[in-house]
C-alpha cells in the first residue's frame, strides 16, 4: 500500500493522528489511548496486514513520553512507523500490544524496566534486566545514580 | 607475573617454584627460567573455571581450542562447576546482578584458589567507565585477584 | 510415566507434582550468563523463563552521551561474533544522516569483511554446536578454519574480535596488501573443508536424531515472536535484510536466501550450513575486482547529525540488527535504541521448549545461536 493510501487508512480509524515522514518511515503520532485499535485494526486488515513488529522502544521527552511501534508486513512489504504519546512523565499508562505480536511481551518488559512505562494487561510485567528492588528507571533523562555512575 | 597478595603468595610459592621472587615497590617480580617455570606448570596443573561473560569468553575458548591449545601447558580441562576447579578465569565484564553470583562462585570454590581478571572490563570496567549505571569497578571489588 | 507409577502398597497411583530448576547463570551450554528458571515434571519442560540482565551494560544509556565515534566501540562488544556488522549498522545510519554516499570501495570491502565475519561466526556456532551434543572434534575443526579468517582481521585492522573497523565516513584504514591474496586462499581452503563439516554431523545417526523434530517453530509463530536471521528462515520466513533492504555492495552480487519450510533444529542446522557456502560465493565475485579509490569521505572530526529519526537495519548472523537514532542536532543522539535479533530470538524459546526434555532444550538454545550481551546490551 502506498503511503498516501496507508495515510487515508490511519485517519480513518484515527482521525487525529499526525503524520511525518523522517528516517525513510512514515511515523503516525496517535494518542496512547487509540493505539490498541489502530494496531489490531492494521494487524488483522486484509489490505494492511502489519504482522512483523520489529522494534518496540520507549523514549523520554521532557514532557511527554511515547511508544514507538516500527511495524512491517511481510505480505505487502510495506512499513509504518506508530507512536503512542503518553501525556504524563509521572504515570505513564498504555495498553499492551503483546495480545496482537508475540515478541512485544519482551519489548514491553523492557520498556518498563527502563523507562517505568506501564502496559496495561501485559501477561508478566516485570523488571527483565535490572533487579526486581532497583529503585528509578535509568533511560529517563531526569534519573540520578550517584553510586554508580562516574559522569564524564 | 604480578602478585598482588604478596605474603601468602610468597609463602605458597617457595617450597618447589623454580625461581627468585624480588619485592619491587608493591608488587613481586619473578626472575626464571621458561623451561623451568613451562615444567613447574605441568607439575602443578590448574582446573581453571570458566566465567565467560563477555567477548573475552570468545578468546578465552579460542586459547584452549586447535591453535593455541592451553593443555600443552597443564592447564587440563575447563570445569564449568566450581566444586571441581581451582582457578576462576574470569573473562568478561562483571556487572551488579553478576557480582553476587561471582562472589558465590568463589566461594564454593575449595581452597587454595586462584583468580585470574582477564581483559580490561574485568579488571577495571575498561570502555564501559563513564555514564553506566551497572557495571562493577573491577572484579577486585568482588573477589580477590592474584593475577590480572 | 507418571500415570501408570502406582504406590505398592496402596495401589493408588503416585502423586506427581512440578518442580522447578535453575539453569544458569553459570552453566556451560547458555554460552554466558543467560539464566532459565525451569518449570519441570520429571524431565519434561512444562515451562521456560528466561532471566536477563546478568551483563546488562547499559550500553544504550552511554550512546546518549557519546560521539558517533565513540558508539562504534561499544556496538563492537554487543553482539561480538558480528562485531563488523554491528557497527556497519551504526556507520550506515550516521551516514544516512549526512546524506553522505560511500565510495565503491569501501562498499565492496565492507562487504567482504560481512561475510567473512560471517562465516567466522557460523563457524564458530558449528564447532559449538558440537560440543553442546556431546561431538568435541567439531570444536577443534571450527576452530581451526576459524584462526584463518581472524588471521586475515588481525593484519587488516588490528584486532581479532572487537575490530572498531567500520567508522562513520568509511573505514579506518585501508586493506593490507596481503589482504586479496589470504581471502582467496581462505576461500579456496575452505571450500575443501566445508563438506568435512558435513560428514561429520550431518549424517550421524545419533545426530538426527537429537535433532529432527526438536523445537519445532511455525512460520506465523517466527513472524509474530519478530524470530530474523537463520533461526527465521528455518521456518521458512522470508526476512534476509540483504535481500529486503539491501545494502553497501549487497545490490549488486548474486546470491541466494536459503530457506527451509520444516523449522526444526536440523533445519536450523542446515540452514547456516548452507549459508556458509551463500557467504563464500559472495566473497568470491567481490575479491578479484576491489574497486580502486578512497576508504573513506571526509567528515567533520565531531559529527553533529541533522534534528531527525534514522533507522538502519543490516543482516548479522544472528538475523536483523536494528539502529533507531532520534537526533536533536547534537553531537550525541538524544536516544538510541538497538533492535538486536538475540533478544526477540529468545522470546521465542518458552514456545519453542514447551514439552522437551531437558537435554533437547540444549539443542534448541544452541540452535538459535545466542549471544548473552547482544541479548541484555
Amino acid at each position: 500500500m502506498e503511503q498516501e493510501q496507508l495515510k487515508e487508512r490511519i485517519l480513518s480509524v484515527v482521525p487525529e493522528a499526525e503524520f511525518e515522514i523522517t528516517g525513510g518511515y512514515m511515523n503516525a503520532t496517535v494518542p496512547s489511548a487509540k493505539l490498541h485499535d489502530l494496531a489490531k485494526n492494521l494487524r488483522e486488515s486484509e489490505d494492511t496486514l502489519f504482522d512483523y513488529l520489529f522494534c518496540l522502544t520507549g523514549v523520554d521527552w521532557p514532557d511527554h513520553m511515547t511508544v514507538v511501534y516500527h511495524l512491517k508486513s511481510t505480505t505487502h512489504g510495506h512499513n509504518v512507523v506508530l507512536k503512542a504519546k503518553i501525556d504524563s512523565r509521572e504515570n505513564p499508562e498504555i495498553d499492551t500490544v503483546s495480545d496482537i505480536w508475540q515478541t512485544a511481551e519482551f519489548h514491553e518488559r523492557e520498556v518498563f524496566d527502563l523507562f517505568g512505562i506501564i502496559f496495561r494487561n501485559h501477561p508478566d510485567l516485570r523488571r527483565i534486566f535490572l533487579d526486581d528492588d532497583w529503585v528509578g528507571y535509568p533511560l529517563r533523562k531526569d534519573y540520578v545514580d550517584k553510586v554508580n555512575i562516574i559522569e564524564l | 607475573m604480578e602478585i598482588h597478595n604478596r605474603d601468602q603468595t610468597k609463602r605458597e610459592l617457595l617450597k618447589d617454584f623454580p625461581g627468585e621472587v624480588h619485592e619491587v615497590g608493591s608488587t613481586n617480580i619473578v626472575v626464571t627460567a621458561m623451561d623451568s617455570i613451562i615444567n613447574w606448570s605441568h607439575a602443578n596443573s590448574l582446573w581453571p573455571l570458566t566465567i565467560g561473560t563477555s567477548c573475552y569468553a570468545i578468546e578465552m575458548m579460542a586459547t584452549g581450542a586447535s591453535r593455541h591449545d592451553w593443555e600443552r601447558f597443564g592447564t587440563e580441562v575447563a570445569r564449568s562447576a566450581p566444586r571441581q576447579a581451582d582457578l576462576i578465569v574470569i573473562a568478561g565484564t562483571i556487572v551488579n546482578k553478576m557480582a553476587l553470583v561471582l562472589k558465590r562462585l568463589y566461594d564454593q570454590i575449595a581452597d587454595s584458589k586462584y583468580v585470574i581478571a582477564m581483559g580490561a572490563c574485568a579488571i577495571s570496567r575498561g570502555p564501559f567507565y563513564y555514564n553506566t549505571y551497572s557495571v562493577v569497578n573491577g572484579a577486585d571489588h568482588v573477589n580477590p585477584v592474584q593475577t590480572a | 510415566m507418571a500415570e501408570t507409577a502406582t504406590n505398592t502398597n496402596t495401589g493408588k497411583p503416585l502423586e506427581t507434582q512440578e518442580y522447578f530448576i535453575n539453569m544458569g547463570p553459570q552453566h556451560p551450554s547458555t554460552h554466558g550468563v543467560l539464566r532459565l528458571m525451569l518449570t519441570l515434571e520429571g524431565e519434561t519442560i512444562h515451562n521456560v523463563e528466561p532471566h536477563l540482565g546478568y551483563i546488562h551494560r547499559s550500553i544504550e544509556k552511554m550512546c546518549e552521551k557519546d560521539t558517533y565515534a565513540q558508539i562504534i566501540h561499544l556496538t563492537d562488544r554487543m553482539d561480538y561474533l558480528s562485531s563488523h556488522m554491528n557497527n556497519e549498522a551504526v556507520s550506515l545510519a550516521v551516514e544516512q544522516g549526512l546524506e553522505v554516499e560511500m565510495p565503491e570501495r569501501v562498499k565492496v570491502i565492507r562487504t567482504i569483511i560481512s561475510e567473512l565475519t560471517r562465516l567466522s561466526s557460523h563457524q564458530l556456532w558449528w564447532g559449538v554446536f558440537g560440543m553442546d551434543l556431546g561431538a568435541i572434534t567439531s570444536f577443534l575443526y571450527g576452530f581451526r578454519d576459524r584462526e584463518m579468517i581472524i588471521d586475515i582481521f588481525e593484519e587488516t585492522c588490528g584486532a581479532r574480535l572487537t575490530m572498531n573497523y567500520n567508522v562513520p565516513g568509511g573505514l579506518m584504514f585501508d586493506i593490507h596488501p596481503n589482504f586479496q591474496k589470504r581471502t582467496k586462499a581462505f576461500v579456496e581452503h575452505f571450500r575443501q573443508k566445508l563438506p568435512e563439516y558435513d560428514q561429520l554431523l550431518t549424517g550421524n545417526v545419533i545426530f538426527e536424531m537429537r535433532t529432527k523434530g526438536i523445537g519445532i517453530l511455525s512460520k506465523e509463530d517466527a513472524i509474530s515472536f519478530g524470530v530474523t536471521g537463520p533461526t527465521g528462515r528455518a521456518s521458512g520466513f522470508s526476512n534476509d535484510v540483504r535481500k529486503h533492504n539491501p545494502y553497501s555492495a549487497y545490490p549488486q552480487v548474486e546470491f541466494n536466501e536459503v530457506l527451509r519450510e520444516e523449522g526444526d533444529s536440523y533445519a536450523r542446522y542446515k540452514v547456516r550450513i548452507q549459508e556458509m557456502w551463500e557467504s563464500m560465493s559472495i566473497i568470491e565475485q567481490l575479491i578479484e575486482n576491489i574497486p580502486e579509490g578512497d576508504y573513506k569521505v571526509k567528515t567533520k572530526a565531531v559529527i553533529k547529525l541533522p534534528k531527525g529519526e534514522y533507522y538502519q537495519k543490516v543482516e548479522t548472523a544472528r538475523g536483523e540488527f536494528g539502529v533507531y537514532i532520534i537526533s536533536e542536532g547534537g553531537k550525541s543522539p538524544y536516544r538510541l535504541k538497538f533492535r538486536s535479533p538475540g533478544f526477540s530470538n529468545l522470546s521465542a524459546l518458552n514456545h519453542m521448549a514447551k514439552g522437551v526434555k531437558i537435554a533437547d532444550l540444549v539443542v534448541i538454545m544452541s540452535t538459535l545461536d545466542l549471544v548473552i550481551p547482544d541479548i541484555d546490551r
